[in-house]
């Protein structure tokens, strides 16, 4: 029970900063909030914008969208109700009285229930509207997520199938060349920026002046179509080949060095030295005994590769033009897209912060020796 | 017994060779305008001596009778002098070269214009070794500029997050939950007070018309000064501390390590593009951003540490000699953390360069006008033709990388 509590503490004190840090995005001027919808198309035939009645548009807008309400619950003020300070009410001694009023109405109450004429809220899903395409961002980002978490996924379950034989062949003969190419590979890998390695990829596979073996960007073929679904994967595979490499690098070097250190501190065991003793066969051995008591570390790992994945994943969209959150996170950022911005952050955030907490569930389940604290 | 010997000399000798490594780029980054620049070393003309890459003012007289010249804008090789010497890479950062724009390769023939107006090959003495950007720039002389520029952030990054992790983790290790013990109503009315100076100091501030948030923070900092003072005035009408006083203790670990906690979870990339969407970023404003987001992951380590060390036999010792919490903080225990906190520094400033290098390869981070790697890959991604663009700045960050994490292994 204490564990549980522990790891709910910890995930509610992030999604609080998560959340703080989301509204921050949005309401982080209150210039910006009201501006950017207004409409100010209208033009003479000289195409001037006609500013006159610009004030009333963002009074109109300020009280839509309720800029001018207070935006926390509670703020403290002093006793004395002013809003524009001069320097002669210093000397009235309601101005040095702290006073907390609470308010139920405020820009954060809003942005999370809404008030049914403009907004539903966040805990109905309405994220806002985009300020540059003015649609709805739920309809921008839906069929991005898919791309991201796909290709995130297919990526760090190809990483471990690959880099776990390796390891444990590294940590069963520790000292070998095996092991010290391993070693170096991995110190090689960690240190190669994953947005270099794609642009050299790109330069390598995808220029027609070297190996024009793969297209450079994009996830699919714009001009054909394809009736079948087996037919559309198998087009779309060639696009995804290298992206798929970036992200395999990534996760590949952190994940070789640290499963060769877990498996070779499971081999110094004594239940280990027993079966090996025994007779048992190194393969028998390693995937029962060894795997099934990392499987724990395993997760961890996972757990922490997922969100650096998604992370990686702005750049290595970037790079190869692959539709996900990525990309999405990233024009938004140059048209100052902070709706889209803000609702990006915060899905991101909390896939992270859920993967984390059920990760220590799942760990809790599988070994209880977790739960356990042993006080010092 | 051989292969020991062998294997601890082949540490040695990769650990020299990554320290010479690193040695180059700090030198390169301390004196890159005089490596790189287009201001010469050394100018003899009729007029006198004259070193205008060591000049801090703006204009230099060359000949007594004529008007001062500006020493950055003028074009120093077309000077008749006796003799110039210019830097080995004779070109600045910023410095257009338009005859040689639209990504001139360093294979190629590269041109120059003669005084009388006419293209001809450069000479080998001013020819743009690694090539150059679309607006002329070369790209030799913004890989040693930018050596400047990720190694400042770098260090200051890291020395920012190391300051916080090391106050977080050393504080929370070492008071645990028990140990800060005060009276119960000490405490209480401390964080009231600690909170009704923060509104005080606001209404002073304004008051005073103060607007920087300096000035607030200086206000809240002499007003807990002086009610804690007259805290402890009062204090001594209360009752004496022989009689029976109610303790309180002030759970340090477990508010520390909650607010550590929260940190540490957080996407680092997504929070960098947020916070760096909202501020226009300078090297100062990024160096904050930086550091204020990786200082978790030390502080849980630091803090382990310090868990760990609690127990040893000298620091019971040093505590029941007397010693005083502070001391035995500074001058017993980091010292022990120091291969830690190395290890810590220098995997720090190697995630700080590469961040800072991805921001500005999405066109996020720093201005364009300051050099940058990650400017240069930035450029590369749309114009992929341009290979020199993507191998050359891409190797200086591996080697760096790969330095400084060679460097931090035990």
């Amino acid at each position: 029970m204490n564990f549980l509590k522990e790891k709910l503490t910890t995930f509610i004190s992030s999604l609080l900063l998560v959340i703080v840090i989301a509204f921050a995005i949005i309401h982080h001027s209150s210039n910006d909030v009201a501006e950017r919808f207004i409409n100010s198309n209208t033009n003479d035939e000289v195409g001037n914008t006609d500013f006159s009645r610009h004030k009333q548009h963002v009074e109109i807008w300020r009280k839509k969208l309720g800029i001018d309400l207070p935006i926390f619950y509670f703020s403290v003020e002093s006793l004395a109700e002013k809003n524009e300070f001069n320097p002669s009410d210093a000397i009235d001694l309601k101005y040095w009285i702290p006073v907390i009023r609470f308010h139920t109405d405020n820009q954060f109450h809003r942005w999370l229930f809404g008030d049914d004429v403009f907004s539903r809220g966040l805990v109905r899903g309405d994220f806002g509207s985009s300020y540059v395409t003015r649609q709805p961002v739920t309809e921008l980002i839906k069929g991005r997520i898919g791309w991201s978490i796909g290709l995130t996924l297919l990526a760090i379950l190809l990483s471990f199938i690959i880099s776990i034989p390796l390891s444990f062949r590294a940590a069963l003969n520790s000292g070998s060349r095996f092991d010290q190419l391993l070693k170096s590979s991995s110190l090689l890998l960690i240190s190669l920026p994953v947005f270099w390695l794609g642009l050299l990829l790109l330069l390598l596979f995808a220029n027609p002046d070297c190996l024009n073996w793969l297209p450079a960007s994009g996830v699919a073929p714009i001009s054909e179509s394809y009736s079948g679904f087996l037919e559309k994967i198998i087009s779309t595979i060639p696009y995804l080949i290298l992206p798929t490499l970036c992200y395999m690098v990534s996760t590949m070097s952190f994940l070789l060095i640290s499963i060769r250190d877990s498996a070779f501190e499971e081999l110094q065991t004594d239940y280990v030295r027993t079966a090996l003793a025994k007779g048992q066969k190194e393969s028998t051995v390693l995937y029962t005994h060894v795997f099934r008591n990392l499987l724990p570390t395993l997760l961890t790992f996972f757990s922490y590769a997922f969100p650096a994945a998604i992370s990686g994943s702005v750049l290595i969209e970037s790079i190869f033009g692959i539709p996900g959150m990525g990309l999405t996170i990233e024009q938004a950022v140059y048209g100052k897209d902070y709706p889209v911005l803000s609702a990006v952050f915060l899905i991101s955030s909390l896939i992270t912060l859920l993967g984390f907490l059920i990760t220590d569930l799942i760990i809790a389940r599988l070994d209880p020796r977790t739960t356990v604290k042993i006080s010092a | 017994m051989q292969s020991t010997i062998n294997s601890r000399l082949t540490a040695f000798l990769r650990n020299q060779k990554s320290k010479r490594i690193l040695w180059c780029y700090i030198i390169a980054g301390i004196f890159a305008p005089f490596i790189a620049g287009n201001k010469p070393l050394l100018f003899i003309n009729k007029g006198g001596i004259h070193f205008p890459a060591f000049s801090s003012s703006a204009y230099v007289e060359l000949q007594p009778e004529e008007k001062p010249v500006l020493v950055n804008s003028v074009d120093w090789r077309s000077m008749n002098a006796t003799l110039c010497i210019l830097p080995p890479v004779c070109y600045s950062p910023n410095e257009l070269d338009p005859h040689n724009a639209n990504f001139a390769s360093p294979f190629g023939t590269q041109w120059q214009q003669l005084t009388n107006g006419e293209l001809a090959p450069l000479t080998w003495r001013h020819r743009h070794w690694l090539g150059t950007t679309r607006t002329g720039q070369d790209v030799l002389s913004i890989l040693i500029h930018g050596c400047r520029t990720s190694l400042l952030i770098g260090f200051g990054a890291v020395g920012l997050a190391a300051l916080i992790a090391l106050l977080f983790g050393l504080f929370a290790g070492y008071y645990g939950n028990e140990k800060l013990h005060y009276r119960r109503t000490n405490l209480l009315l401390g964080i009231i007070i600690f909170t009704l100076s923060i509104f005080y100091s606001i209404q002073l501030s304004n008051a005073f018309q103060l607007s920087s948030t300096s000035q607030w923070l200086l206000f809240a900092f002499i007003i807990s000064f002086l009610i804690l003072l007259a805290r402890k005035m009062l204090s001594i009408f209360s009752r004496s501390s022989t009689s029976k006083v109610k303790l309180a203790a002030f759970p340090a670990d477990k508010l520390l390590t909650a607010i550590t906690a929260g940190f540490i979870s957080l996407p680092r990339l997504l929070i960098l593009l947020s916070l760096a969407a909202l501020w226009e970023t300078s090297i100062t404003g990024l160096l904050l951003i930086i550091g204020l987001t990786s200082w978790a992951e030390a502080a849980r380590v630091i803090r382990t540490e310090m868990l760990r060390m609690r127990s040893l036999p000298f620091m019971q010792h040093a505590q029941q000699s007397g010693a005083s919490d502070i001391k035995i903080i500074l001058h017993h225990a980091l010292p022990n953390l120091s291969a830690t906190i190395r290890v810590l520094f220098l995997t720090g400033i190697a995630t700080a360069i590469l961040s800072e290098a991805g921001l500005t390869f999405l066109g996020i981070g720093l201005p364009f006008d300051t050099p940058s790697w990650g400017a240069l890959l930035f450029e590369a991604k749309r114009n992929l033709q341009a290979w020199w663009l993507v191998l050359f700045p891409g190797l200086v960050i591996f080697t760096l990388t790969r330095v400084l994490f060679t460097l931090s292994k035990k």
